[in-house]
């Protein structure tokens, strides 16, 4: 546990009574190179180490020629313009400002499916899919951000390295679509057990296919995880009924728990049908709540079949009004299973028929110039349906003009957009990496400012140094831009 | 005094003119390594052997801007500081400067719409659950609001970005205030 001291007027204490220049000097003076741990001028530590004794002289011998061919190299990338500068981004992926977040609160409940059906995605989690940092199942309020990038501009605003590496070659993306989901439980992130995955399938302006990325923020690198699929149905049906038909369902009828038929109008809610008759249970605290859902004119009624019981959970829209109930089924007798059964077997079909009617409607939708990717994701993060592209190999030296003259810091990261194919490549260090003839335009995110910036269209001619403009833009200028241009 | 590029340019070959910007900048380093180490006489090893890391460095270093410079000089006394608490296995200790930790409680208590009477139980839920922080969100907290440093500083002496930094400093504050506002519920 760290100790915090609060001390009155800290900041204002003059220290220069310590200063002792000569000390720095006598120090400098016993070692005037960096000592292992120094930092060079990128700020990474020396590496170098010294083999002593005729033992090692091997280990020293191959060390010299590694070290020497890594001087070379070294010399190499800084002599020479025409090498590749390696581009590390060692960040976390963060949601880009410029583009808005879709916020979805849901109450889990670890043995449940959930499908969600938001504006601009769809998702559907099977049980037991959701897990905190020590692999247990996440019970409880679950926050989930989503944030989709349907066009180049907007993947390029989201300042996401664009850059994949395979077999030492690193390749630009043509995208077909991006998606940033994250998941949270009181703040903490909460991740896909393994070997499960979510299906999410979101909107997209970008009809190009392409295999399906997941940007690894451990090793700062897209990996390939397969090729583009559709929708595809997880649970069986009979499998679901299976699970859901026990004999422990049989209650007494005559304890002393509440129980409740379910009463609403089919019409509204044609998949409950099915459960019309059956008496479900309710815990003693829900008594209440059971009488004031049967009081109460509500616009949705769900139910969620786990393994032991019924889930209902009942809302108002555009309130914040909602209850959810834990029930179980109430049969008094071996002989009531089998009509249980079928009528659950009726219930679980007419859901599924109603993803079913969901996915239809998606590819309906799709027909309106809005297409569905869809994935089947494995973790928490950035995911990405791309066609890597060999990336340019002639580099110039950049010099991105800020409108107020400056130039930009050479730390930025920049997204450089090829015209032609809408490949999207990124770039640092005051270089850009690019073929001649071709036609590009730059992107810049600059996050603290809260400002995005963009180049005229431009087309490199030669190996002379490019100073550009940038001008301050937006997301929305950017789609009528490149939709223009492309 | 001369402008910093000249003075690090001449450093650059005889490191006794380097002198100016010792004095320039002594006083901010010295508080930085004291806020965490709370010894003067270990905080006087300490940044002598951070301006020697900085004079042996400097042959490399390229000025750009006045703050670039700053951020440089402050990661190598991070990275210094850091890296004796490292080698000694000690819990690093912080030293806040009053009138910055009253702003950080307005910060987090921004959304509490805490009145002054509730300013010292808040300053106390706030310390403790400072203490309870990992020890890089911490740092991070120190760096950004009892250092003062600008996200673009923190990243150059962190090796994040910008983007990163920001991201990070916002969840930690949202972390801060629901435990304080779960205190509150639960108070």
């Amino acid at each position: 546990m760290a100790k915090i001291n609060i001390q009155p007027d800290f900041n204002n204490q003059n220290f220069e009574k310590y200063q002792d220049f000569d000390k720095v000097m006598d120090k400098y003076n016993q070692n005037p190179t960096p000592e292992n741990g120094g930092e060079n001028k990128n700020g990474k530590k020396f590496n170098f180490k010294i083999f002593i004794g005729p033992g090692i002289a091997a280990i020293t011998i191959i060390a010299s020629i590694f070290y020497m061919q890594k001087d070379k190299k070294s010399h190499n990338e800084k002599t020479n313009e025409t090498q590749q500068e390696e581009l590390i981004v060692d960040e976390e992926i963060v949601f880009s400002p410029n583009i808005p977040v879709d916020t979805l609160k849901l109450n889990i409940n670890p043995d449940s499916s959930y499908i969600i059906t938001q504006n601009d995605y769809f998702m559907f989690i099977p049980p037991k899919t959701l897990v905190d940092e020590n692999n247990e199942y996440v019970e409880g309020e679950v926050e989930f951000l989503f944030q989709g990038y349907k066009n180049v501009a907007e993947i390029a605003s989201s300042n996401i390295p664009m850059n994949y590496d395979s077999n030492g070659t690193t390749y630009a993306f043509q995208s077909g679509g991006m998606f940033q989901l994250r998941a949270y439980q009181r703040n903490n992130p909460i991740n896909i057990k393994p070997k499960k995955e979510i299906t999410i399938a979101y909107k997209t302006e970008l009809e190009q296919s392409g295999n399906v990325y997941y940007y690894d923020e451990q090793k700062n690198n897209w990996t390939f995880t397969e090729k583009d699929k559709g929708l595809q149905n997880t649970d069986s049906i009979a499998k679901i009924i299976d699970e859901l038909i026990t004999e422990s369902l049989i209650d007494n009828i005559n304890d002393k728990r509440v129980v409740f038929d379910l009463d609403v109008l089919t019409s509204d809610f044609p998949q409950l049908k099915p459960l019309k008759g059956i008496l479900f249970s309710v815990a003693d605290k829900d008594s209440l709540l059971v009488r004031t859902i049967a009081q109460t004119q509500w616009n949705f009624v769900e139910a969620t079949i786990n393994k032991n019981n019924v889930k209902f959970c009942f809302g108002k829209t555009n309130t914040d009004t909602n209850a959810c109930l834990l029930t179980r089924p109430v049969v008094t007798s071996k002989k009531e299973i089998k009509s249980l059964k079928n009528k659950l077997q009726d219930f679980v079909q007419t859901k599924q028929q109603s993803i079913i009617d969901q996915k239809k409607q998606l590819v309906f939708e799709s027909n309106k110039n809005q297409i569905y990717r869809a994935f089947k994701i494995t973790g928490f993060g950035v995911w990405n349906c791309d066609r890597p592209f060999k990336d340019d190999d002639a580099i110039v030296q950049l010099d991105l003009k800020l409108p107020n003259g400056e130039s930009l810091d050479e730390h930025k990261t920049f997204q450089l957009i090829r015209l032609n194919n809408k490949a999207i490549a990124t770039g640092r260090s005051k270089k850009l990496k690019c073929k001649k003839g071709q036609k590009y335009i730059i992107m810049v995110n600059d996050y603290d400012a809260k400002k995005i910036y963009s180049t005229k269209v431009f087309t490199v001619k030669n190996q002379k140094p490019l100073a550009l403009k940038l001008k301050e833009t937006d997301t929305k200028q950017m789609v009528l831009k490149l939709n223009t241009k492309l | 005094m001369e402008d910093e590029l000249t003075i690090i340019e001449r450093a650059k070959t005889n490191p006794q003119d380097f002198k100016p910007l010792y004095q320039k900048y002594f006083n901010d380093v010295f508080r930085f390594v004291l806020s965490r180490t709370g010894d003067i006489e270990l905080t006087k090893d300490l940044v002598s052997d951070v301006f020697c890391k900085v004079l042996q460095a400097l042959p490399n270093y390229t000025y750009q801007s006045p703050s670039g410079f700053k951020a440089w000089l402050f990661k190598i006394a991070y990275t210094t500081t850091m890296e004796f608490f490292r080698k000694q296995k000690k819990e690093v200790s912080i030293t806040v400067d009053e009138t910055d930790f009253n702003r950080f409680i307005n910060e987090i208590a921004e959304k509490n719409s805490s009145s002054e009477n509730n300013k010292e139980q808040l300053k106390k839920q706030l310390l403790e659950a400072l203490q309870q922080l990992n020890p890089n969100d911490l740092q991070l907290l120190e760096l950004r609001f009892f250092d003062n440093l600008s996200y673009a500083e923190i990243a150059q002496i962190t090796e994040k970005t910008e983007t990163n930094v920001k991201t990070k400093t916002f969840r930690l504050l949202k972390k801060l205030q629901s435990e304080i506002l779960k205190t509150y519920n639960h108070g």
